[in-house]
């Protein structure tokens, strides 16, 4: 008889949830697909904590433990593994996992005797970490594996895994699955929150569709197929199907002379990494790895000095103050959104090259925020962007870097994280981008939907290029890539 | 406690008569301090403390239990619930339990139970005469009997005759998932004369426990209507074959059976309606036009919510071009040999 681990009855909670029915038993592997974002944080959050419902239960494992008639507010047994590790990095490996636990009553830490359990733990999931690792000194992946472990040393009713693909990268993904598939097998449940179909199809046992604040779809193993899932995400295909922008991009197989270049470069984990984006191209830089990604954004910024080589654009050092260059690091919602200043004036941070005055002058400012009305309506008159969702952010980042108009524009994982229509939203973005001339480089751990808008692909392997792929040559990665690109018909 | 003090207009009052005692204490105190009697000012300290307890148990006697009344009433007055307003452990004055107690006859279980088993008789008995119904059936033994394929008609005919009888017999009683998923496939037989290998049907049990599972008692006829539904509006404007699956899957303490169709599906407007009768509670369906549609999943949603409790149900999901999922979530409940 199998156990029921979280069942969630006709949760609703205006405007967040209508009428949530889900259930997961012991040892699944789950998936939370959402085709748009409205409700999954709302949704995770009353599975972390007993929270008001307007209407529902919310049983786990059998128990009820919360309803719309009481809410005790409660943390419940389960543990939350996203982008924000829960690890504190500047404490042991060890630390982490036998001092810092919910019901912990260490007092005496005798760290040889926790090492010899930590490697107990870790060595059947293929990691090997040395005496005294600090947190912060592991890689993602590795983060990643200790917090599973963790969870599983707190007994936790369930695992909630989120965006995992934007964390680590298709390799350690690969890497990944067996180890998921260990811990099912020793009574672990997880449920594993994603925005693409293809990483939840390899490794969840169901999936659960979600859009509006909806389950739309309960998909059993038999029904995961790209067929199926297809029809529910028509507005995409639809999109990224057009004829006139598909067109558009085949014509761009030839492009002029290199606008960046990026030679012989050596900086910790890069070796003799060359390559360059040419002006009016779109490049994906995929490091499967995840060695190197941090580390040239920094270079861009000019805020790291490579040991030899150099990186220039327009034949000048490249450098975040440059205003030909716009640069946006992961996350840019929460990075490069003020909340001290206005929506206006956030939009309008990098436009003082091109507008005469602009920040003496409050009529000029004026003039371009009715012009912005169209775009963001009331929203623009804001005097603070704290109110406005992840998507109004995103938006008014990139409306900053169209007003901007730079010749070179360098994005990290620009995909990660985001709904289906976020991701709409932003082809469109880069489509216009592109058509100004402005040459745009993705930096990127895995492809997710960026082959999309891309002409060419270098993929790098060991902190070098080890090839470079054309966009006519895409159809190869139809597995890996969340969506490829389809050929105009001859 | 005191039985007066559980509807919260009492509680009010006996805080309010504490508020006052203490205000009135104060006033004495301060009398006395003024007077000299009361040299030191203890007493004001001990009179803040009782304000504060006073606060505190205010707001966890009173202002929480009002929140959560008024909660219930704003859910029952859209349709959520009907039973959590009767239930309600501190009502807001003794009117409104007298309003309850009205209330709680007029909605009379077992009135709307009749008005339900009614429904599911009348459809029942409008399937028996419904002239397409016969027709496309009988058509089918006459074109078998032309055949010469008198096996077949004999398979036919048992499957009609067993179909009508466990159709009319009974429809208040429990039955087990076995005799529930045979009638079914009785159903379902009878409509493969009528579409031929167009349609087929696929039941897939849990393997742990697929004997316990099918020992389980649900309400008469909970599955037929919905596999009807699936055919009529899902499977038979399908250009090309349709598979209509039945899934059977429990834990502990529930049972789920989930009805899959990869027909049609149904337009938004149409699920958006669906889904609102099925999370909010109403017996309107029961005078209504049998052509609206839907009348089936509302009729057993209602029936399973009435008999088991209103944390159990259907659930209706749907896409066009993919197909309709009808879950039907059950407590588990397993058959002793009598039937209650």
């Amino acid at each position: 008889m199998k156990q029921e681990v979280l069942r969630l009855e006709q949760v609703t909670i205006p405007p967040y949830l209508w009428d949530i029915h889900m259930h997961i038993y012991e040892t699944e592997i789950v998936a939370l697909i959402g085709i748009n974002a409205l409700g999954i944080d709302e949704l995770l959050s009353i599975m972390l904590r007993n929270t008001a419902l307007h209407y529902g239960h919310v049983y786990i494992k059998d128990r009820l433990v919360n309803d719309y008639l009481y809410s005790n507010r409660k943390e419940n047994n389960i543990a939350l593994i996203g982008r924000k590790t829960s690890l504190v990095e500047s404490m042991t490996v060890e630390e982490n996992l036998f001092v810092l636990r919910k019901r912990g009553r260490m007092r005496l830490v005798n760290f040889s005797l926790l090492t010899v359990q930590m490697r107990r733990l870790l060595a059947p999931l293929g990691l090997n970490l040395a005496e005294r690792t600090l947190a912060g000194n592991l890689t993602a992946f590795e983060k990643l594996v200790v917090q599973l472990v963790k969870a599983q040393l707190d007994k936790s009713a369930l695992i909630i895994l989120t965006d995992i693909s934007t964390l680590i990268s298709e390799a350690d993904l690969t890497r990944l699955k067996p180890i998921l598939g260990r811990l099912t097998s020793e009574g672990m449940t997880f449920l594993y929150v994603c925005n693409h179909h293809q990483e939840a199809f390899s490794l969840a046992n169901r999936c659960y569709l979600m859009r509006e604040g909806r389950i739309i779809k309960h998909l059993y193993p038999e029904q995961m197929t790209d067929h199926i899932i297809e029809q529910y995400t028509n507005d995409f295909s639809d999109f990224v199907d057009l004829g006139d922008r598909r067109d558009y991009y085949d014509r761009q197989v030839e492009s002029l002379k290199p606008l960046v270049s990026v030679k012989e470069l050596n900086y910790k984990a890069m070796r003799s990494l060359t390559f360059h984006v040419k002006e009016h191209e779109t490049v994906v830089l995929l490091d499967s790895d995840n060695l190197v990604i941090d580390d040239l954004f920094e270079m861009f910024s000019n805020t790291a000095g490579a040991l030899s080589g150099e990186i220039l654009v327009a034949g000048e050092p490249s450098s975040a103050a440059r205003r030909d260059i716009a640069l946006v690091p992961p996350k840019p919602d929460v990075s490069l959104i003020f909340d001290q200043l206005s929506v206006l004036d956030n939009i309008l941070f990098t436009s003082d090259h091109r507008i005469e005055a602009l920040w003496l002058s409050e009529s000029r400012r004026k003039a371009l925020g009715r012009d912005l009305m169209a775009d963001f309506g009331d929203r623009i008159s804001m005097t603070t962007p704290r109110l406005c969702s992840q998507h109004e952010r995103i938006m008014m980042v990139y409306q900053r870097i169209m007003l901007q108009k730079p010749k070179f524009l360098c994005v990290v994982q620009p995909f990660a994280s985001i709904d289906m229509y976020q991701r709409i939203s932003l082809i469109e973005i880069f489509d216009r981008l592109k058509r100004r001339g402005c040459s745009i480089l993705i930096l990127s751990v895995s492809l997710s939907d960026s082959l999309q808008i891309a002409d060419r692909l270098i993929i790098l392997n060991g902190g070098t290029v080890e090839r470079e792929v054309l966009r006519s040559e895409f159809s190869q990665f139809r597995d890996i890539a969340s969506s490829i690109p389809s050929q105009s018909k001859e | 406690m005191d039985r007066r003090l559980t509807t919260i207009e009492a509680r009010l009052r006996f805080i309010t008569a504490c508020l006052v005692a203490l205000v009135v204490m104060g006033m004495f105190l301060a009398t006395l301090y003024r007077h000299g009697t009361v040299s030191s000012l203890w007493w004001i300290a001990l009179l803040s403390l009782l304000l504060v307890a006073l606060g505190v148990w205010s707001h966890w006697w009173v202002v929480l239990p009002y929140r959560r009344s008024l909660h219930i009433l704003r859910l029952f007055s859209t349709g959520y619930t009907y039973r959590s307003i009767v239930d309600d452990k501190v009502p807001i004055n003794e009117e409104l339990v007298a309003v309850n107690d009205v209330l709680q006859q007029l909605l009379n279980t077992d009135q709307l139970m009749n008005a339900s088993k009614r429904q599911a008789q009348f459809l029942a008995l409008q399937n028996q005469i419904n002239p397409h119904f016969l027709y496309n059936t009988l058509e089918g033994i006459r074109s078998e009997a032309l055949l010469a394929g008198l096996s077949s008609v004999a398979t036919m005919t048992e499957a009609l005759s067993t179909f009508f009888r466990y159709t009319i017999s009974g429809v208040e009683n429990l039955v087990t998932l076995k005799e529930e998923i045979e009638n079914t496939k009785n159903y379902f037989l009878i409509q493969q004369f009528r579409f031929g290998t167009r349609i087929k049907l696929k039941i897939i049990t849990d393997g742990v426990d697929e004997e316990e599972i099918l020992r389980c008692r649900i309400p008469k006829l909970t599955l037929q209507p919905i596999v009807e539904n699936s055919i009529v509006h899902g499977l038979e404007c399908k250009g090309g074959e349709g598979t209509l699956t039945l899934r059977l899957e429990g834990s502990h303490e529930r049972l789920f059976i989930t009805v899959q169709d990869d027909g049609v599906g149904m337009a938004n407007s149409v699920l958006s309606a669906i889904q609102r009768n099925l999370s909010t509670r109403s017996f309107d369906y029961v005078k209504r036009d049998e052509r609206h549609g839907g009348i089936a999943l509302i009729n057993v949603n209602n029936r399973i919510k009435i008999l088991f409790g209103e944390q159990y149900g259907l659930t209706v999901t749907s896409q066009q071009g993919v197909g309709t999922d009808v879950m039907i979530s059950l407590p588990r409940s397993i058959a002793d040999g009598s039937e209650s």
